[in-house]
């Protein structure tokens, strides 16, 4: 319980710093933390949760309405 | 090809121009030249030639905007994400759509574009190379779930 607590107060506070630094971008540089890159990548997965939440909110899919073929990608 | 030369690409042409040093724009003018080049010569789609030809004079104005407006990346950032995200468009059939459908693929593309903001996030605070490795762990997690769903379900899982 305490671990995925840490995960996700981990992942929002990467995630309050993205908003941050996309409202005030600026050129300042900084080590990473392989933590902080495990946060990015697991906020991308519920990202893209999120856009399939979306997506079916207007009723739309990805093989019916945008032609899509995943077999492309292998191709 | 998808986890290592498709990122390095792409990580070229979009995210290295996100830096104070104007030699960081070589590389992705000479991207970009090429694919519109190549969309002359193959005679590939017109729509795909006037987003690279816009993205290019993009890339030509924040060459010349770092004189003035030095400290604040806000339009390199977002500009070059909205070119990511709209080249990632042509990964469905856009020729079978029409109306409101086409307008609808902006919504299939809302990924591409949250995660190029989030690699022009990684590029400019820890660096060019934690993006590209970023990006390639992406397209390799996305290529191994779909191969790992091939050889479980097979060709059911499309048709």
């Amino acid at each position: 319980m305490k671990y995925f607590l840490n995960l996700f107060s981990g992942i929002l506070n990467t995630s309050s710093e993205l908003l941050e630094f996309l409202r005030n971008p600026s050129f300042t540089k900084r080590k990473i933390t392989k933590k902080e890159l495990a946060n990015l990548f697991i906020l991308k997965i519920f990202l893209v949760f999120a856009n399939f939440s979306i997506l079916n909110l207007f009723n739309l899919d990805f093989e019916e309405d945008f032609k899509y073929d995943p077999q492309s990608i292998l191709d | 090809m998808v986890t290592i030369i498709a990122p390095l690409f792409e990580e070229l042409q979009f995210r290295l121009p996100l830096s104070e040093k104007r030699k960081h724009f070589i590389f992705p003018i000479l991207i970009t030249l090429s694919f519109i080049l190549i969309q002359i010569l193959d005679n590939v789609s017109w729509l795909k030639f006037s987003i690279y030809s816009t993205y290019f004079i993009f890339l030509v104005f924040i060459f010349f905007r770092k004189e003035r407006d030095f400290k604040n990346p806000k339009i390199d950032i977002f500009g070059t994400t909205i070119f990511f995200a709209l080249l990632h468009s042509f990964n469905y059939e856009l020729s079978e759509l029409n109306g409101v459908e086409y307008l609808s693929i902006l919504l299939a593309v809302l990924p591409q574009f949250i995660g190029g903001l989030m690699l022009a996030y990684i590029r400019i605070r820890f660096g060019f190379w934690y993006g590209v490795f970023f990006h390639g762990l992406w397209n390799f997690t996305l290529i191994s779930l779909i191969l790992i769903l091939f050889s479980i379900v097979g060709d059911s899982l499309i048709y």
